[in-house]
């Protein structure tokens, strides 16, 4: 008589050996079935306020009469920063996007968009001009921007490559000059 | 999906708050379940902390290092509560071997202590998932299913959810067996067998998957190369049981035939 029948722990020993060869052949086709078909990798990207997907589109006029449309600065990587005058964290990271704007400006468009429907606009307009911003703010009369960006708090930023793909959200802040370079420098690097 | 839970001024990020609820639950069970003989519940958490505190510091570090022109002008941004500031893989790296040398320091057993932190890891992993449900960014590909959610433009599979009724079930399942291994490490083992085929299984109905050359996605790779760890480890320590039991009945036939 062999050893495998003498002893029952090594039968089982046997059936366990089985079972996790055949356990790791039925994840090895499970992971080729469900692998990514390359027509799906080609696809373009749907729009939606998330990272890795295209971003909304929007026509808004700035404080300054100016209009400007996100698809039409395609080209340039884009930050998007909504704010309100009344939100303590969004007063502490203006002077930081400023730094940023006075660094990068050429490299790169900075788009304060001011959640009016959730503001005074007289408000917004001293704060501009109390912290001496020269980034264009852009007045969200209608909500329809800060809604179809599924804005839940403020400041919410956006940070959009040069295809109009959402790189990263930040949900909250203040966000500090350094940890916006950080993300601009990865921005900017990604696409030289 | 609800990233920000609005307290009146207070904004609070919700995949926060359930991941240190995950944590605060998960060490109280792993505490309350510790097999007797074992470590304490200090010992415990000594482990704990010094792989979490070790990690994270880690993690900051080898961010700012890697972008020292921006720090070096800036260096109280080391100390910044900017989650997306972290480098995760320098974090887990250094937090393990922070856990091992605290192991080896405290003189414990490296096997019987991850026994004891299974349930730590079981209920972590049913809150991280639920945060994921909450941040929206663990998704599913667009499903016509009932229970499919609205999110970002499609009706899609709620991923997550999945991801945590998987760790949910494999709780359930460890729970009965916890202290009654026949080897350390077994329960963990098990534990990670589980939750590495959870991973792959569900895997296929992620929207975002990393890939690979193939299109072949980089978390079941992960998950299948686990697997096969688990059931190695699982075989040799099994093996050990049969050969031990095997050198028993011989002794036990050369005793009586004296």
């Amino acid at each position: 008589m062999s050893a495998t029948s003498k002893n029952p722990l090594a039968t089982t020993l046997l059936r366990k050996r089985f079972f996790a060869l055949l356990t790791l052949a039925c994840a090895l086709g499970w992971t080729l079935w469900s692998r990514v078909p390359s027509a799906a990798l080609s696809a373009p990207a749907s729009i939606a306020p998330q990272k890795g997907f295209l971003a909304p589109d929007f026509t808004l006029e700035s404080t300054t009469g100016e209009s400007f449309t996100l698809s039409a600065l395609r080209g340039k990587p884009v930050i998007l920063n909504f704010w309100a005058s009344w939100c303590p964290p969004c007063r502490a990271e203006m002077p930081a996007l400023q730094a940023v704007h006075e660094q990068y400006g050429a490299e790169l468009v900075l788009l304060g968009i001011n959640a009016s429907t959730q503001d005074r606009l007289p408000n917004a307009y001293r704060l501009i001009a109390e912290m001496r911003l020269t980034f264009p703010i852009l007045l969200d009369i209608s909500g329809t921007t800060i809604t179809a960006y599924r804005v839940f708090s403020l400041p919410t930023t956006f940070f959009i490559d040069r295809q109009g793909i959402i790189r990263e959200v930040v949900v909250g802040g203040p966000l500090s000059e350094a940890s916006l370079r950080v993300r601009l420098e990865r921005l900017i690097a990604k696409e030289e | 999906m609800l990233p920000i839970l609005q307290i009146g001024p207070l904004a609070l990020r919700t995949p926060l708050l359930l991941v240190l609820l995950g944590l605060y639950l998960g060490i109280t069970l792993a505490e309350a379940r510790l097999p007797k003989g074992s470590l304490s519940a200090a010992q415990l958490n000594t482990v704990v902390f010094l792989g979490l505190g070790s990690g994270l510091v880690a993690a900051r570090l080898v961010f700012a290092l890697r972008q020292w022109t921006i720090f070096a002008e800036a260096p109280l941004s080391l100390l910044s509560l900017d989650g997306g500031m972290l480098d995760p893989w320098a974090g887990l790296v250094v937090g393990a071997l922070a856990v091992l040398i605290s192991v080896q320091r405290q003189r414990l057993s490296l096997w019987e202590t991850l026994d004891a932190l299974t349930p730590l890891f079981a209920v972590l992993g049913i809150f991280s998932s639920l945060a994921f449900f909450a941040s929206g960014e663990l998704y599913g590909i667009p499903t016509q299913m009932p229970w499919g959610v609205e999110l970002w433009g499609a009706k899609r599979h709620p991923l997550a959810l999945y991801h945590a009724c998987a760790a949910l079930l494999i709780l359930i399942v460890l729970w009965r067996r916890l202290g009654k291994s026949r080897f350390p490490g077994e329960i963990f083992l098990q534990y990670l067998l589980s939750t590495s085929a959870a991973w792959l299984f569900l895997e296929a109905w992620r929207a975002n998957s990393p890939l690979l050359p193939g299109g072949i996605r980089t978390v079941q790779g992960v998950a299948w190369f686990s697997m096969a760890l688990c059931f190695w480890l699982l075989n040799r320590h099994a093996r050990d049981l049969v050969s031990g039991s095997q050198a028993q009945n011989s002794g036990h036939i050369e005793h009586q035939s004296s």
